[in-house]
């Protein structure tokens, strides 16, 4: 024992000078450097005063731990609540740093609490700082002034010049500790008083011990006089409140709480060291329990605690002389203190305050004998099982008192304690019934104050203690979960953990973590409803939450500001799980690009943006319509049937509260126009008052590609649009997180040891042939099963992709139009300049191509139009410009009638752009030299590109939706071989018409007609004009929107191909060019 | 014996669709309807024998969660919520668990959902049936 004890002395004392070198240290810096590094320090700063404040409090120093903690409380206010910090701050805290380290030496030396007289100078630097930070006091007006000020005795106080010098008044859990400290070993020499001025009755005995404090510098209230002959007269005022009610108590302070709660387990643990020394050295035990008694007793009496001051007194008045109800007596004591911090420092020690007017609450009846089945609770936890008629007394009190108010979920909840078994199911039932009580507790709340009860906060606190014991316990009802073994006793274990843990991140006001909590229990309890084990967006969900508030409770144990950042992204994610789930498009997304109103936001279910997102695909026309409907039947029949029919579809529909009345808004789609939609609803009401079309919504998205058209100057460079937009960003936080699901699948899958299960199996199988069969049908089936999940995620991500795809790709196309304006301009400023007037006409501008081709044209019609106005001789005077495209190129023509003469010099200089395109530039001057005209042909690189993908050998092609005629899947019969044309094989339409069958490779060229199966192929028919051509498919593997890429280098000469595309899959397409197709086949035939 | 059910909603329409879907199960049968959450408290105090409440959350006078708040001390009967803003995993169905809800089910289409049945007709039922199951 002395080992260790020395051991944790030396531990103290080097952690202790660790933790005020590295306060000296802040501090020094904070002097010293710029407000950039500012926060940095300040957060090391407050760690250290708290891990020394915290190391001070587990060796029960209290004068110790009381001035670290102010410090610490100056210090966080500084970091959380925006104080700035001054010099004088900081001097204060230098000031604190020489005394705490001149603490630890002496505490160190000793091994005992010191003298807390020494430092009081620094508690009211303290203390004044703190308050007058926190705005609580007059300018300057010391807090523990005004503490006094605030105490009834010493407000009554009479004039200072009375008989004694001062000695500080006991106003707070400094004054306590001071006290405390004198009157150490004062055993049996001090009268117990009931009374609440008892503090004035013993402020005597300080008197000439206790120093008296140094000047304040700023006015302060009159000091106590300390004289018992002496009674104060209290003022009028006074007379007229209660006591308790006209002081601002300690219980009420949070720091001293804390402080109290320090002590108290300091005396506990102290108790229980005497126990054990008891044997050993019985008048030294009796000693430490005596003065740990006495001085909790104090502080307990300034704190206002009564039931403390009471079970303090009744141990203290026993006589420990008779050595063998020692130990019994102290054991005794410990359990009803364990208790007393349990039930009254978390009510605010408010019992006190008389009952609430008008008699007895439920509360005030509840009270003791709640006490007194908690204390049966931790009595029956350190093995001393309650006696089940005294229980049974208990609960049935709290059973009377419920039952008085109709509250028969709590009589229920109480009366299961009386069936527990163990000390753990009486501990479970115990919480159960304090989640009842604190149901009751936010109904009846003003009763619950009235009788200074919160089992709220009870419950909160007890949670929060038991935090990582609880997230122990949720890991594991997740694991069982995901071996599926007793699915319904798992979910039922999860909700639970997680409500205990929702209770804890609320106790720590994590609102965030609170809310997230529910929703993984609301998620968690549909899918246990639907009878199937939790997919993996959920199981992602959960974990990443436990991991993520492990970290959190952890930070904020070491007083360390936790990052809850990730929560955020997970409450997003827990939000969004129900569209994910069914690889929808957020209901974000639908609000954002329907721009609807607030009042739809909550309602958006996964059908209804299935319908929405449906709607949008078909560019269905949106309204949203008030219906007046609630109380007129027929109406709402007929209208309810308008909005069920083909042509409507009702997406969903909010309540609008007016008066008394409630109304509708439906937000339904319809390919009708407004004046359509307005007939529709004359027709049903022809009175039109009770439905009217209230709002027409556009899809913003459309909106977006054609309303970019802005005037541009003619040599800035295209607009790029805004980039990635919020939607877009949606969509990459969607494919993160799917995929993120994705390579979770996949690790779960590669923990599956299928090899060695199935040679256990073979094993088992030489014993057991049936039951090795069953094993490796489980194995395959589970395998199979989690394979098939991962499949369907991997499906979800590859419309995610598609989806981000067509956003990209829609984002990157620019009209023309954008182009010609200022051309325009151009060409006005230029031929303005040369005193001439050219004008500019063009054709084809509302042609859409990519941003990045386009600013290559630009740059060379700007070339060549500065080229032609600025010529010395007979410069253009009409200019006109067409552009026209295919499914390859862009193909525009500028014609002028300026001077007819090729030029080289022009060349050059469009050179880099004719390159860097891969462009043809043709020069032809016009017959007579009266113009030239420009051919520039473009290859249609990053074009957007509406393209049906197909397999064939294996391969993706990418086929122009535009030049599809039909897709047909023939018989034996319309295949003919033509004999006239080589043996070419040709395909025979219905309507007779014979096409040219094109292989796309040679593989496809085998099982021309079907494959091993049977199964026909598919001939997708591709047109240019008059001519076609059918092409043989193994498979068509649906439309998408793809960004077209020009193939380079080598592949710059491949037959019969565009270009290449990245698929949504992330595969790569190679896109077929029709032209070049059609040339192949059909004009070579 | 069937269980008695009450149904809780604002909506005129939607108590016909949700007794009519109800009608359906036969293990289930609706014995009072009320319009806001306080007009159900003062028929909950006269129908001890309820054991299934059907709630809708946005309601006059007293909405759902106020209801829950109070109906959850003074009856054993079964609470389910059947709102348009209990999406799965959303605030409204979160603050619904707190405050004790046994079951939550969103409408499928807003409001006033007449396709309660066809789209969530089966969950409805399964949550439903599951109070007395697992009870």
């Amino acid at each position: 024992m002395s080992d260790e004890m020395d051991e944790i002395w030396a531990l103290y004392l080097d952690d202790g000078t660790q933790s005020l070198d590295q306060m000296e240290a802040a501090l020094l810096a904070l002097q010293e450097g710029g407000p950039e590094t500012a926060g940095e320090h300040v957060s090391a700063l407050f760690r250290a005063v708290h891990t020394f404040k915290g190391n001070s409090r587990v060796l029960g120093l209290a004068v110790v731990e009381s001035r670290a903690h102010v410090a610490e409380d100056l210090i966080g206010l500084v970091r959380d609540e925006g104080v700035p910090l001054d010099d004088e701050i900081l001097e204060i805290l230098l000031y604190a740093g020489d005394i705490l380290r001149e603490m630890l030496e002496q505490t160190s030396a000793s091994r005992a609490d010191v003298d807390p007289a020494g430092s009081e100078d620094l508690m009211t630097q303290m203390r004044d700082k703190v308050a007058r930070c926190k705005g609580e006091t007059g300018a300057g007006a010391p807090a523990e002034a005004v503490a006094v000020a605030e105490e009834p005795a010493a407000a009554a106080a009479p004039e200072p010049e009375t008989v004694v010098p001062a000695a500080p008044p006991i106003a707070g859990m400094s004054a306590a500790l001071s006290q405390m400290d004198q009157l150490g070993g004062s055993w049996g020499e001090q009268e117990f008083d009931e009374d609440n001025d008892d503090d004035a009755s013993e402020a005597p005995q300080t008197v000439d011990e206790t120093p008296e404090p140094e000047p304040e510098p700023a006015p302060a209230p009159a000091p106590a006089p300390v004289v018992e002959a002496v009674a104060p007269a209290p003022s009028p005022e006074q007379d007229t409140r209660p006591v308790q009610m006209a002081s601002k108590r300690l219980i009420d302070d949070p720091s001293y709480r804390d402080i109290f709660k320090g002590m108290s387990d300091g005396a506990i643990t102290k108790f229980r060291g005497a126990m054990s020394s008891f044997a050993s050295d019985a008048n030294g035990a009796i000693a430490i329990a005596k003065r740990e008694a006495d001085n909790l007793h104090h502080a307990a009496k300034q704190m206002g605690l009564q039931e403390w001051v009471l079970v303090l007194a009744d141990f203290m008045q026993a006589n420990l002389d008779d050595h063998s109800i020692v130990v019994e007596k102290i054991a005794s004591l410990v359990l009803r203190l364990e208790e007393l911090t349990l039930l009254d420092l978390t009510d605010g020690g408010a019992q006190l305050l008389p009952a609430a007017e008008g008699g007895e609450t439920f509360f005030d009846r509840v009270k003791y004998p709640l006490a007194q089945l908690s204390n049966a609770g931790v009595s029956w936890a350190l093995g001393d099982a309650p006696d089940a008629t005294t229980l049974a007394e208990h609960v049935a009190a709290v059973r009377e008192a419920a039952e008085a108010r109709g509250l028969i979920r709590v009589a229920d909840a109480v009366g299961r304690l009386n069936d527990a078994k163990s000390a753990k199911d009486f501990r479970n039932s115990e919480l159960r019934l304090y989640e009842e009580l604190a149901a009751v507790e936010r109904v009846l709340e003003d009763e619950a104050a009235a009788s200074s009860v919160s089992p709220t906060e009870l419950l909160r606190h007890w949670c929060a203690e038991h935090a990582f014991d609880t997230l122990a316990a949720l890991d594991a009802a997740l694991d069982g979960m995901k071996k599926s073994v007793d699915l319904d006793a798992q979910y039922s274990n999860f909700a639970r953990q997680m409500r205990l843990i929702f209770h804890a991140c609320i106790h720590h006001k994590l609102d965030t973590a609170g809310q997230l909590s529910m929703s993984l229990i609301d998620l968690f309890g549909r899918v246990q409803t639907s009878g199937s084990a939790p997919d993996s967006i959920l199981m992602h969900i959960a974990r990443g939450f436990i991991d993520t508030i492990e970290l959190v409770f952890d930070a904020l144990e070491q007083g360390e500001i936790p990052d809850t950042q990730s929560l955020d992204i997970l409450f997003e994610q827990a939000s969004n799980a129900a569209f994910t789930q069914e690889g929808l498009m957020t209901a974000t997304a639908i609000e954002r690009r329907l721009n609807l109103p607030e009042d739809f936001h909550r309602v958006l279910s996964p059908e209804s943006v299935k319908t929405a997102s449906a709607a949008i695909e078909a560019r269905h026309n949106f309204y949203i319509i008030r219906a007046d409907i609630n109380d007129k039947e027929d109406l709402a029949e007929k209208f309810l049937e308008w909005i069920s029919a083909d042509n409507v579809k009702s997406i969903t529909n909010v309540t609008v509260f007016r008066n008394a009345d409630t109304l509708f808004d439906f937000l339904v789609s319809t390919p009708m126009d407004q004046s359509e939609v307005i007939a529709s609803m004359a027709e049903m009401d022809p009175s039109g008052k009770y439905l009217a079309v209230q709002q027409v919504l556009e899809d913003s998205n459309a909106e977006m590609v054609t309303s970019t058209v802005q005037a541009v100057e003619g040599d800035q460079p295209v607009n790029q649009g805004a980039g990635l937009t919020t939607e877009m960003l949606e969509s990459i936080s969607e494919v993160a997180a799917s995929q993120a699901m994705v390579n979770h699948m996949l690790s779960d899958l590669s923990e599956i040891s299928l090899e060695e299960t199935i040679e256990t199996a073979f094993k088992i199988a030489e014993q057991d042939p049936e039951q090795g069969r069953a094993m490796i049908r489980s194995v395959v089936s589970q395998f199979s099963a989690k394979l098939q999940e991962a499949v369907q995620v991997e499906t979800q991500l590859v419309s995610q992709m598609a989806h981000l795809q067509e956003q990209t790709v829609a984002i990157r196309s620019r009209p023309l139009e954008m182009l010609i304006r200022p051309l325009e301009a151009l060409v006005e400023t230029i031929s303005r300049k040369s005193r001439s007037e050219a004008k500019l006409t063009s054709s084809g501008g509302n042609m859409s191509i990519d941003v990045t081709l386009m600013e290559h044209l630009r740059k060379m019609l700007r070339i060549m139009l500065t080229h032609r106005l600025n010529m010395p001789e007979r410069a253009p005077s009409n200019i006109h410009m067409s552009f026209h495209r295919d499914d390859e190129r862009v193909l525009v023509t500028l014609e002028d009638d300026g001077k007819g003469i090729e030029d080289e010099n022009l060349v050059t200089s469009l050179a880099a752009q004719i390159h860097a395109t891969s462009s043809e530039l043709r020069q032809i001057v016009l017959p007579g030299g009266k113009g030239m005209r420009y051919h520039i042909s473009m290859p249609l690189s990053m074009v957007v590109l509406e393209g049906m993908v197909v397999g064939v050998g294996g391969i993706r092609y990418v086929i122009p939706v535009d030049t599809i005629q039909t897709i047909v899947q023939p018989s034996l019969e319309a295949i003919r071989s033509i004999s006239a044309a080589n043996g070419r094989r040709m395909l025979r339409m219905d309507d007779g018409k014979m096409v040219s069958v094109q292989f796309l490779n040679e593989k496809s060229s085998r099982d021309l007609l079907g494959d091993a199966n049977g199964k026909r192929r598919v001939f997708v028919v591709l047109g240019v004009g008059e001519k076609s051509l059918a092409v043989p498919v193994d498979e068509l593997l649906g439309q998408q929107l793809v960004l077209l890429r020009p193939l380079r280098g080598v592949l710059r000469h491949m037959r019969n191909l565009t270009g290449i595309a990245l698929l949504a899959g992330g595969e790569v397409g190679m896109v077929l060019s029709t032209n070049a197709l059609i040339v192949d086949t059909v004009d070579a035939a | 014996m069937p269980h008695n059910v009450m149904i809780v909603d604002d909506a005129a329409m939607m108590r016909l669709y949700i007794a009519s879907f109800i009608k359906t199960l036969p293990d289930f049968k609706v014995v009072a309807q009320a319009s806001n959450g306080q007009e159900a408290l003062d028929k909950l105090a006269d129908l001890p024998s309820v054991d299934l409440i059907l709630l809708d959350i946005e309601m006059p006078v007293m909405d759902g969660l106020e209801f829950l708040r109070h109906a959850k001390l003074k009856t054993r009967a079964k609470i389910v919520m059947l709102s348009s803003v209990a999406v799965s995993g959303s605030p409204h169905a979160a603050k619904a668990r707190e405050l004790g809800a046994d079951g939550v089910v969103a409408k499928p289409s807003g409001t006033v959902s007449h396709d309660l049945e066809e789209k969530a007709g089966d969950e409805l039922a399964r949550v439903m049936r599951s109070q007395f199951a697992t009870a």
